[in-house]
Parts: C-alpha cells; structure tokens; sequence
C-alpha cells in the first residue's frame, strides 16, 4: 500500500538524483481518494532549484526536484526542519524565485468576471505564523484576497461570511485579530485561503504554533473543510501523524541538498475522523515505516545544526 | 457542515472555548482601565499634599518666597490673568503656532518619510543629507530662522515646522521599513499589485508608527515653541515665563510653567484618545 521511492531511500550521499515523483505506475491496492495524481496533474514542476548567495558562498537548499500533484489531491511534504520544505512551498506559492525550473498551473481559476485580466490561476497560502492583517476585522481579512481582486465590498464580505460559518467563527466576523485566540486565528486564515477560491492551496505547517489540543480540533476541521471544497493542497509538516491524517500522498524530503526520498500513499478512505484514525493498527504500521526513512535524515540534521 | 458528528462536536466545543477566552480577556482590560480604589485616592491626594506642604514652607519663610511663591498667591494671579483675557491671548498665540508648525512640519515629513520607507531609490537620494541634519539640535537654528523670517510669527512657526518634520520622517520611513515580513507575503501570495501593496498593506500597517511620529511631534512642538517664544515673539507663554523672569514677577512666571504643563497633559491625552479612535486594532 505504501511505495517506497528508490531502494537507497536512507541513503546519505548527497550525489544520488533526486528519485523522479512524475510518471510512476500507480501503486496497487492504493484507496487514493483523490483519483490518480499523475494521471491528471493540476501542478507540474520540472527540475527546481533554489540556491542563496552570501558572502560569494553559494547555499543549495535544492536543485532538480520535480513534482507534480494531482487535481484536488491533498499532498504532504514531510521532512526534518532545514530540508528545504517551506523553501519548496514558497517557490511554488510564487514568493521565491527559483534559481533554475518551472512550474505550470493546469487548471484555470474559475471565472467569477472579476479576475485580473490574465490570471491563469490562483495559489494561496495559509501562513505558519499569524498572518491576519492586525488591522482588519475578522471578516474583512478574510475577504481581502478578493478585495485585491476588485470584488465589491458587500459582495466580498458576503462571500468571506460563508466561509467565517464554515469554521465557525460568524460571531467574530467583527473582532480584530488581536482578540481572537491562536486557534481562531488560524481558523480565519484557512478561511481566508478558501474565500480566495484557490486552484493551489499551500499550508506551511499552518498549525505547528497551536497547542496539542487545539491542533487536534483543527485537523478535524481541515479534513471537513476540504471534503466539502476539494481543493488541490500542498501541506507542509514536520509531524508524520498530521501527515497520515491529512493525506492522499505523502513525500518524505531529506536535507543537504533537499531531495525526497521516499513517497508514500495513504490508504484510509474519505471522510477520515482523527480521533479513529489514530488507533486504527495500519496508522500505527504506516508511522513506523516513514519513521523509518525519516530517522536518519532526524538524526543528520540534529548532529549537523549549521547544515 | 458536513463531516463526522464526533467533528462536529469537538468543533463546537472549540467554539464554547474560544469565545470564553475572548469575552475574558475583554473584561480583563475594561477593569485594567476602569480602576477605582485606593490608587485613584492616592492619585488625586499625593498633589494636593504636595501642594499644601509647598504653601506651608512658604509662609513660614523656610523657602525663598522670591523663587518659589506660595501656591496660593501664584493661582490667585492665574486667576487675574484669567480675567483679564492676557491668559487666552498667550496660549491662544503659542496653540497657533504650534499647530500651524505641526501641519507644515508632519505633513511633508509622513510623505517624505513614507516614500523613503517604500522606495531605495529615494532613500539613497535624501537619507544622506537628512541623517546629517537631523542631531543638530533645532533650537540652534533658532538665530539663523530669526536672520530669515525676522522675529515674530514666521520664525517661530518655522521652528516648529523643521523639528516636527524629522520626528514624523524618520517615525514613518521606521515604520514602513520594519514592517514583519509576513505582511508583505499575504500581500503577495494574494496577488498585490504594488498599488495595492502601498495602500492596503504598508500604510495601514505603518499607521501606528506614523501615529506614534504624530505624537512625539506634539510634545517636541510644545517645547521648541517656546525656546522660539523666548526671543522671537512679544505674545505665546514662551514670552510669558521669560518676559516674567525680566522684571522679575515670579507669579506670572509659575502661571506660564502651569500652563505649559496642563498643556503638555491635555494633549497627551487628546492624543491617546484620538490613538484609540484611528488605531483601535493596537495593543494597549
């Protein structure tokens, strides 16, 4: 059920090219929820770089890393910190450019009439920290993706309301951010990301500031959430259970340079609950074996800090 | 919503809890603000104790009556001046002035500085010449703006205007330049154009600095008018302590410093609370 990417998947030379995700044979026995990703690809990216100069030493965070993911499929980085995860998730949000690659968007950003003209797509972000503008109302934040897009106000606010009910924050559409808890803010960021209609929402470890408790609620949430709007995410963690949790497929990435090392399908079928999720016998099975290719790659990041 | 029930629940429950939280750290600050007791006692009565001691020292000659006049004396002139229209006519004068200053020094200051904060172009332009004007201590330009405008209105008011104008830049230019990085990635991951950058996200995200330049150009206004009252005019409560201090009326003297810092409080707190009103997403 899970596939594992190249047999070297612990390995640590640098050297080895990055296994390709592109055009496997889709693993059998997979119960993918999403369709199959390779199939009918929403983003393709071709051989990406990003690498940072400083003081004429040249850093490669990564270079020639394909990756494609699949219409309305909920994929999952996965990977120790300084592998260059959030760095991925940013060139494909559009926020650093890469040194060398390209991205392209297949799918079209449904027309609503009040696009910018030439806009082939949307991506979105759902930021790690609290990226709610401290002074716009609740509900005005979340309207703000489609204030930039020239929508009226009553119409956006209208738009961003529906998206408030559906995390559960209507009766602080009026609040500023600073009175709001952490997990509410987080809430209204994802629905900001959704009111944007995305055709690529990105989440960079949107929940790893929230405590234990409320990230549980909010992986629930998010799993609802997604099952009434299907969007095409690429998420971004650190924690192998949010990973399980949440995805159709999973890539593990290791560091120095980051490449991924393995991928992996999850199995459980949609609508997923946490709470039965995490006791189920196959989620421990499934941990345990991406602990496995993620340990060594824990363990080099912890004995090389500066790396 | 859609989903398992078990979700549903723990998502109402998240609800619950969250609104607690919001509704408590409401009342927190309205009791932070609305305090009676025993510090609101304390407040009024430490100067008022201070007041009466001073009086009392006074009449019984243990302080110079020629430096300190008793407080009674000095409020009993207040009073004469009070009624004798002098008083409104100074601090007419010196609110004049000062607001006068402060529109021709913040206004060009916040544009300057704020096209400073948003473009290395003009940064590289104006930056060199205004760091190196900027320590000189604007009261020392006071004789080359007498030299210029002669003494009367303009030269005070010009005072004014090029002190406040360095505060406002240098608050605002801070301000737009020390923006968290975070906003400009909402900005841009929802597709900003730089227009839009500039009026939907620098500007009101600098606004507190912008305010905070505001503020501190009042209070530095309030005192450069008077070292330019000092010299260069014959009316505002700058000429009154010093006129004062000439033939030696020590009363009227105390009547200006009074008013100096009664107007000092009061615009503080105008400020605070027009902060509440234009900023009220701020954390106290």
């Amino acid at each position: 059920m899970a596939i594992s990417v190249g047999t070297g998947a612990v390995s640590v030379e640098p050297s080895r090219p990055p296994p390709s995700i592109g055009p496997e044979p889709p693993s059998e026995g997979s119960a993918r929820a999403a369709g199959e990703p390779h199939a009918d690809p929403a983003v393709q990216a071709r051989g990406l770089a990003v690498s940072f100069t400083r003081r004429h030493r040249t850093a490669t965070v990564f270079e020639g890393l394909d990756l494609e993911v699949g219409d309305c499929e909920f994929l999952v980085l996965l990977g120790p910190s300084g592998c260059g995860k959030s760095t991925l998730l940013r060139v494909l949000a559009g926020l650093v450019p890469p040194s060398a690659g390209a991205i392209s968007f297949t799918r079209e950003a449904s027309e609503d009439g009040q696009g910018s003209p030439g806009e082939d797509h949307r991506v979105n972000m759902v930021f790690q920290d609290d990226a709610l503008l401290p002074w716009l109302r609740t509900v005005d934040n979340v309207a703000f993706g489609l204030q930039l897009r020239g929508i009226s106000r009553q119409e956006r606010r209208k738009r961003a309301m529906v998206e408030l009910r559906s995390v559960g924050l209507e009766r602080f559409a009026e609040a500023f951010p600073r009175e709001l808890s952490g997990g509410m803010r987080q809430r209204a960021n994802l629905a900001r990301a959704f009111a944007n209609d995305p055709t690529l929402l990105l989440m960079d470890e949107p929940f790893a500031a929230l405590d234990v408790q409320t990230r549980t609620l909010m992986q629930n949430q998010l799993l609802d959430l997604w099952e009434q709007k299907r969007r095409t995410v690429v998420f971004v963690t650190h924690s192998i259970e949010e990973a399980i949790l949440l995805a159709d497929r999973i890539l593990v990435m290791g560091a120095g340079p980051g490449r991924f090392i393995a991928e992996f399908s999850v199995p459980f079928d949609r609508p997923r609950n946490g709470e039965d999720l995490r006791f189920d016998e196959r989620f421990a099975a499934l941990h345990r074996e991406i602990w496995g290719h993620l340990e060594a790659e824990v363990i080099r990041s912890f004995e090389e800090p500066g790396r | 919503m859609k989903g398992t029930s078990e979700g549903a629940v723990s998502i109402d429950g998240a609800k619950g809890v969250d609104s607690a939280m919001a509704n408590a750290s409401r009342a927190t600050r309205l009791r932070r603000q609305l305090r009676p007791g025993p510090e609101m006692i304390l407040a009024v009565v430490s100067p008022l104790v201070l007041l009466g001691a001073w009086e009392l020292l006074a009449y019984a000659e243990v302080i110079d009556t020629r430096f300190f006049s008793q407080p009674t004396q000095i409020f009993a002139t207040l009073g004469e001046m009070a009624s004798s229209g002098e008083l409104t006519e100074h601090v007419t004068a010196s609110l004049r002035r000062v607001a006068l200053g402060l529109v021709i020094g913040v206004v060009p200051g916040t544009l300057l500085g704020a096209v400073m904060g948003l473009s290395r172009l003009v940064r590289a332009i104006f930056l060199p010449v205004i760091a190196a004007t900027f320590p000189i201590p604007k009261i020392a330009i006071l004789p080359l703006l007498l030299l210029i405008f002669g003494i009367g209105e303009r030269s005070s008011v010009a005072l004014v205007a090029i002190g406040v104008f360095f505060i406002a830049l240098y608050n605002t230019m801070g301000g737009v330049l020390n923006l968290p990085a975070s906003y400009r990635d909402v900005g841009s991951s929802f597709g900003a154009r730089r227009g839009q950058y500039i009026r939907l996200i620098a500007l009101p995200g600098a606004l507190p600095h912008i305010f905070t330049g505001i503020k501190l150009s009042v209070g530095i206004g309030l005192l450069l008018i008077v070292a330019a009252e000092f010299v260069g005019t014959r009316t505002g409560i700058g000429y009154l302590v010093w006129s004062s201090w000439e033939v030696f009326a020590v009363e009227r003297m105390f009547v200006g410093l009074l008013l100096l810092g009664l107007l000092g409080y009061i615009t503080n707190m105008a400020m605070d609370a027009l902060e509440r009103r234009l900023i009220p997403w701020r954390e106290q």
